[in-house]
């Protein structure tokens, strides 16, 4: 269960990871000055242009070590292996779905014979960028975000349950719907922060919520991990008996961490998790930090996990 | 301001109980082919109503059916169906490693499933069993010794609850790969298995002949390998069991078996006209049946758009030939070239009025629609667009293609503005209705989303309306007869197309044309003929007639119009500002 802290730049963490990528926000904490022992800036294919190369220099006038995906993995699993008690902390804000994808599977399987405890930071975008890079028109894509998350083979003639997070994507939502043909929905529409945000995605999904039942909408703060974990932890708990449970995210990278968090802890009948995203190639959009940082700390291990 | 149209989930067989099928559903003219007693492909795109087809064969959906046909069919089941249902989760969950063996405790797990309702008087909605079989306690442990060790499901309690206990713990296992490979259903064919377990079954019940059919729903979302034991056992299967499947027009892996010699097949895309009208107007006496309507029939409650201040050609043919005439100079050289006489068209025999003037009509119908003429030359009227070829009975039943989720939402939102003093729906509202579905339907191609592994840039609705713009430009141009409105998939187009064309076929925005030598299932795009969906000619400025015509090489259509196109669109593009 992720508990909400406030955030504070002047605590030295043993391994803390970033990405260096196309968003301006994406070196936010750096500019912040943040502080590690080990400090990894993490690149991912397909995440070049816009203000990737500013980024790029300030992570290394900065001394950050900037690295791949793959290697940052494995640096941190033999440091979990030597200390278990070392403070982590993890920058998601600009993470790909996939890569947060990895490090909650790393510690999730890790947290299975030894008690972990994980910082997960999340600087949110200010609403123009975030509002237009939520716009590009490309054909889409969708698939679990990783095998581990692809959820617990069970009989098809249970029926699908789909559990929406709405964000600023015009078709992501209705597209995963008519996908997956769910014989259920559930929406997760944006509370709190930016009312522009708010607003704009529930104009955006108008229809879509006006034809739902109400019982199945909720509304999760993008500034609490602990709270939205807690409410999709709740449905998941309710409804998973009845429903083949698939949590499709999109919106805010906290929503999507919250899905993942959720599923990492249901070992016998884990929902799946997928994100929709583009399929092809896009110009990238620099999103720049609306200015806070939402800070919670996550224990894996030392709880039993949940069938 | 217009109230939307329901959304297409909302009719979508996959949510709806048996009871909600069985109580909705109109019976096809091929529904009794399919019921009988031979395996049965049934091809067709989403919406297409194949998921509807198989759960009408369900046991609960059979018993609660109350249709005019409900006796004649549920008397010639006498089968018991074991209801396999497929879907995007269960079609990525699977992986290499263990997609055999999911699917063999899937299809244990649904045939238990099957077995559990025939073992009860009711089922749970408390309608009559369907072919129900009484079962003694010491029988049903017999049988289900013999599956716990034909299954290798050990320590398992010997009753169906037991074995679907131990069912659901094995799949559980095949998720975490905790499953050692030497298990006996890991290499087991899953088709042998089922077959055994049927015969166990029929054994200790004394029933020794008789049948099970097992409905796989959207094979195409099976992995290779369940396709290959699929068509093996179609092939040269067994007599005690029947496989009924639905699957999409494309799909790579499902060839071997011979049409009506290994199986019936239908097609539920490309129906004849007549095929089409008798569903689309058993689903629109339904609507209205749902709503307590008085039954009117669509050919009288679809009334046309009125002919705006011309004669109209359904009763002043000749009047409505010189009008044209009068104002299209093309369409004039064209009747010269053909040496057809306006003022002698009694003379022509049946065939060469069939041949000629009969055969335009349509098209010059729609070209009235869109079209007007300045000096005798058509232009494209940005204004003032008649409807007139898209509405009343015929062109709403072409347009809808007799895909029942199309003909319901399209019904559900005209029967808001239904009205009951002339039972009627006016043709403003007949084009609202298809227009937004339309619209919608173009949405749901801009995000139906590829797997991720076969992502390509190509994107479905740029392809679509690619074709539309250039069908549009070839139908409204200098008068042609026979105007270009198909496609051929010829070598030049490239693998991001073809691709694109494949999920659009999956959606139902592309229509195979077949012939004689068509594949039953194509597994090979390229070579073959297409049309855009008809409910996709009705868009604004994408408009084209609803029915078939000349092909163009579809590398060509994408090139865009050819170079003489230049002179022509000038002059249909022109506005009447």
């Amino acid at each position: 269960m992720p508990r909400d802290v406030i955030f504070d730049k002047s605590v030295v963490y043993d391994f803390f990871v970033a990405t260096c990528g196309y968003e301006r926000r994406s070196s936010y904490l750096c500019r912040l000055g943040v502080f590690g022992s080990t400090r990894m800036a993490v690149t991912y294919a397909g995440t070049r242009g816009a203000v990737y190369e500013e980024n790029l220099r300030l992570y290394s006038n900065s001394k950050w070590e900037i690295t791949d995906l793959d290697n940052t993995i494995a640096a941190l699993r033999t440091a979990i292996s030597v200390n278990a008690n070392y403070s982590i902390a993890i920058d998601v804000s600009s993470m790909p779905r996939y890569a947060i994808g990895r490090f909650v599977e790393l510690f999730a399987s890790t947290g299975s014979h030894t008690s972990l405890q994980v910082t997960f930071l999340y600087c949110p975008g200010d609403f123009t960028g975030s509002s237009l890079a939520a716009n590009i028109d490309e054909p889409m894509s969708a698939d679990a975000v990783s095998k581990y998350f692809a959820g617990t083979i069970r009989p098809p003639s249970i029926p699908i349950g789909l559990i929406v997070g709405l964000g600023l994507e015009p078709y992501r939502a209705a597209g995963i719907i008519e996908l997956l043909e769910p014989a259920r929905t559930w929406l997760f529409t944006p509370s709190q922060g930016d009312l522009r945000f708010v607003e704009k995605s529930l104009a955006m999904h108008h229809d879509l919520l006006r034809l739902s039942d109400p019982d199945d909408i909720f509304e999760y703060s993008v500034r609490s991990l602990a709270k939205a974990f807690s409410a999709l932890e709740s449905l998941c708990f309710s409804t998973g008996l009845h429903y083949r449970l698939i949590m499709a995210p999109s919106g805010p990278k906290l929503f999507s961490l919250a899905c993942m968090l959720v599923a990492s802890a249901r070992d016998a009948s884990r929902p799946a998790v997928w994100r929709v995203g583009s399929s092809g190639r896009f110009d990238p959009v620099s999103v720049d930090e609306a200015g806070d940082v939402s800070a919670s700390v996550v224990s894996f291990g030392g709880r039993s996990h949940r069938k | 301001m217009t109230q939307a149209s329901p959304p297409f989930d909302t009719f979508n067989a996959k949510r709806l109980t048996p009871i909600e099928v069985s109580r909705t559903f109109v019976m096809p003219s091929y529904f009794p082919s399919m019921v009988g007693k031979d395996h049965c492909y049934v091809v067709g795109p989403r919406g297409s109503g194949k998921t509807t087809l198989l759960k009408m064969l369900h046991g609960t959906s059979l018993m609660s059916w109350q249709g005019r046909e409900a006796d004649a069919v549920r008397g010639s089941v006498d089968y018991s169906t074991i209801f396999l249902p497929a879907d995007e989760l269960w079609a990525r969950q699977s992986s290499d490693t263990n997609s055999g063996l999911a699917f063999t405790v899937q299809i244990l797990y649904a045939f238990i499933e099957a077995i559990v309702y025939r073992t009860s008087l009711t089922d749970s909605y408390g309608y009559p069993t369907h072919l129900p079989v009484d079962i003694s306690h010491d029988l049903e442990v017999d049988f289900c010794t013999q599956c716990i060790s034909a299954w290798g499901v050990a320590d398992t309690n010997p009753s169906f609850q037991g074995l679907l206990g131990a069912l659901d713990l094995l799949l559980l296992k095949i998720s975490s790969q905790q499953l050692i490979d030497g298990h006996p259903l890991a290499g087991a064919d899953p088709m042998d298995l089922l077959s055994f377990s049927i015969r166990a079954f029929n054994r200790v019940t004394g029933q020794q002949s008789h049948q099970w059919a097992l409905l796989l729903d959207e094979m195409e979302l099976a992995p290779p390998d369940i396709h290959r034991a699929v068509v093996s056992y179609v092939r040269g299967g067994t007599a005690n069991l029947i496989i009924k499947i639905t699957i999409s027009p494309f799909d790579r892996y499902m060839h071997g078996a011979i049409p009506v010699h290994d199986f019936q097949l239908i097609h539920l895309s490309g129906q004849s006209y007549r095929e089409i009208k008798s569903l689309t107007s058993g689903l629109w006496a339904e609507s209205l049946r749902a709503r307590n309507y008085k039954q009117t029939a669509l050919e009288e409650a679809l009334p046309t758009y009125p002919s705006r201040g011309r004669p109209d050609y359904r009763t002043d043919q000749k009047g409505f030939l010189a009008y044209v005439i009068a104002r299209d100079h093309t369409f004039a050289s064209w009747l010269k070239g053909r040496r057809i006489e306006i003022d002698q068209l009694e003379k022509l025999s049946y065939n060469e009025k069939s041949a000629t003037i009969r055969k335009v009509m349509p098209l010059l119908v729609f070209r009235d629609a869109l079209l007007g003429y300045r000096d005798g030359k058509p232009f494209r009227r940005s204004r003032k667009k008649s409807y007139e070829p898209f509405t009343g009975p015929a062109p709403t039943t072409r347009a809808l293609e007799g895909n029942p989720r199309w003909i319901k939402v399209a019904f559900s939102h005209m029967l808001n503005y239904y009205d009951t003093s002339t039972n009627t729906v006016s043709p403003g509202f007949q084009i609202d209705a298809i227009a937004q579905l339309a619209n919608r339907f173009e949405s749901l191609l801009r995000v139906l989303p590829r797997r991720e592994s076969s992502a390509a840039e190509t994107s479905v609705v740029w392809l679509v309306n690619t074709i539309a713009e250039y069908m549009n430009w070839a139908n409204l141009g200098a008068f042609k007869a026979d105007p270009i409105n198909c496609f051929v998939v010829d070598p030049a187009v490239s693998d991001s197309v073809v691709d694109a064309l494949s999920l659009g076929l999956y959606a139902g925005a592309f229509v195979q044309v077949r012939h004689r030598r068509s594949d039953a299932i194509l597994s090979d795009i390229r070579g073959e003929r297409f049309r855009l969906a008809y409910l996709l000619g009705v868009r604004d400025r994408r408009e084209y007639p609803l029915r078939l015509g000349k092909d163009a090489a579809l590398s060509d259509i994408l090139k865009g119009p050819p170079a003489s196109r230049t002179v022509h669109q000038s002059l249909q593009l022109g506005l009447d500002l």
